[in-house]
């Protein structure tokens, strides 16, 4: 149970990211104050990447799992999907103002803005499909098999977008000399919000999947009574 | 799981009788209608001619020509290549093939099945579309194998979704909702190599088509392996 | 309980912080700091409710068992 305790840190570490991020931290050289959206987006664009990761491990555990030892794992892997789209969100809102502000215009088809664009696209037929089978008890096997099918095609993006599309996502281009060499300072901000934003996104699933059991033993409670 | 069993009695022999058998049903029962296959071209045509028909004759640059293709590609095959599946639930025949056949024989003869269909639809399609749009195609050779090469990896990527399309009672629009994340690569790479036959472009490799080739054949084996957790009920 | 320990470790936060600011900020940095902040302690307020309920229910749940 300590890991429970753990995850409930965000609890403190958000302020203090929030803190770190606007007062501690020093600006950048050549963006200024602006470049502080970084303590936010990387840490979002990085919970949706672990949170798609998730719900494809708990996909494939929930096919391997015949004898349901893990009850609900579909379910659970739903869930991670769930909170992961709205974090894709908001990495790419954060992304596409930070992209205004340095390279001019809201989207251009970088390859970060393309493997995120098809992340989303992977969730919304994802959606749909669940959607689409509700009520059926095919459900679970039906959309963990398109999520792992989905997610084999990715590697395929990643060997591919590089190749038709030139970067101009800076591993960071906050700097004069446009390497990412981060102040001490503004790594430790990064990290700490990378770590306040991870435990937040596991406390937040943790509490979709206690409610998930809730309902899931209400359910079974209520057909044992029939 | 019984079918796998008397599969595995029956040898690799049975297998192939069995997929042979599957297929000339299929293909009788397909054509006997060919409702999937009418829908498929009539669409094409529609999209086809009402392009030519707004553009009035002005031809238009090599890129559009290219992604409208393939668009015109994509979507005829996504009004044709779920039938086979969605008749099997449609008509109530799926629980009958699931008793009767293992699940890798029905996989494999939907699949030589769909790419059949596929290979039709680009032999009506392309023609069609280089005649109504003014298309001068110059790499002629690196064009054809591009158009059989992305229709093989549409056609391999869409059977298994098309299964699971099936049991979601093949709502609308949602085959191509599935497809599209999954065949986005192909349909980029496909573009971009048909673009390159209008203009002339002879590339030094033949880097894309190995690319789709690679593609169909990933996807094909990873379907196959996924097919019986889709197919088989419990 | 919990929700008064958190509060005691964010003062403490606080104050570390504002002894350790490295340089002078704009007026700008600090409003926008407080509003994301006021935001943030809502959202915060939220889920700390929404945990108690659950396992409220949950607890319900073992002692119907039972």
């Amino acid at each position: 149970m300590l890991i429970r305790q753990v995850i409930k840190s965000f609890y403190i570490l958000m302020p203090l990211a929030i803190l770190m991020a606007f007062l501690w931290a020093p600006s950048a050289e050549i963006l200024g104050d602006f470049s502080r959206i970084i303590y936010f987006h990387v840490p979002l664009a990085w919970v949706s990447v672990l949170a798609f990761l998730v719900s494809g491990v708990l996909s494939a555990a929930y096919l391997f799992d015949k004898k349901q030892r893990y009850p609900w794992l579909d379910e659970k892997a739903f869930n991670s999907a769930s909170i992961g789209m709205a974090f894709a969100l908001l990495a790419v809102i954060t992304g596409s103002l930070w992209a205004k502000l340095t390279w001019g215009s809201f989207w251009n088809w970088d390859p970060r803005e393309t493997s995120i664009v098809v992340i989303l696209l992977i969730y919304i037929a994802y959606f749909s499909l669940r959607s689409a089978l509700a009520g059926n008890d095919r459900r679970g096997v039906i959309g963990s098999s398109y999520l792992i099918l989905a997610m084999m095609t990715l590697p395929f993006f990643v060997f591919l977008a590089p190749r038709i599309y030139d970067s101009l996502h800076p591993e960071t281009i906050i700097n004069a000399d446009r390497t990412p060499h981060l102040d001490d300072r503004m790594r430790m901000t990064l990290l700490i919000s990378i770590f306040a934003f991870t435990s937040l996104y596991a406390y937040i699933l943790h509490l979709m999947n206690r409610a998930l059991a809730v309902a899931k033993r209400l359910e079974e409670e209520y057909h044992a009574a029939d | 799981m019984t079918g796998m069993k008397k599969n595995c009695a029956a040898g690799g022999y049975g297998l192939v009788r069995e997929i042979l058998r599957n297929l000339s049903k299929d293909f009788s029962v397909e054509f006997r209608t060919r409702f999937a296959l009418n829908v498929s071209i009539a669409f094409a045509v529609t999209a086809t001619v009402s392009v030519s028909l707004t553009a009035g004759g002005v031809p238009f640059p090599s890129l559009v020509q290219s992604i409208l293709l393939w668009m015109i590609i994509f979507f005829s095959a996504m009004n044709g290549l779920s039938h086979i599946f969605v008749r099997e639930e449609d008509q109530a025949t799926a629980l009958f093939l699931r008793i009767t056949m293992s699940a890798d024989s029905i996989f494999i003869s939907k699949f030589i099945y769909n790419q059949s269909f596929m290979m039709i639809v680009l032999a009506v399609v392309t023609p069609l579309f280089l005649f109504f749009l003014q298309v001068k195609v110059i790499l002629i050779s690196y064009f054809v194998l591009t158009i059989l090469s992305g229709g093989l990896s549409i056609a391999a990527g869409a059977t298994i979704l098309a299964a699971m399309v099936a049991k979601a009672g093949g709502k609308g629009s949602l085959f191509s909702i599935l497809s599209f994340p999954l065949l986005l690569p192909v349909l980029w790479v496909s573009i971009f190599a048909t673009k390159n036959s209008l203009d002339g472009a002879r590339p030094a490799d033949y880097n894309s088509l190995v690319f789709l080739l690679a593609f169909s054949g990933f996807i094909s084996a990873i379907s196959f392996l996924l097919f019986r957790f889709v197919w088989i009920e419990d | 309980m919990r929700l008064i320990r958190t509060a005691f470790w964010v003062l403490i936060m606080v104050s570390l912080l504002a002894a350790a600011l490295p340089e002078s900020r704009s007026d700008v940095l600090y409003t926008v700091t407080a509003v994301i902040l006021i935001v943030w302690i809502g959202l915060a307020f939220f889920l700390y409710r929404l945990d108690r309920k659950i396992t409220r229910l949950e607890k319900n749940q073992q002692k119907m068992k039972q």
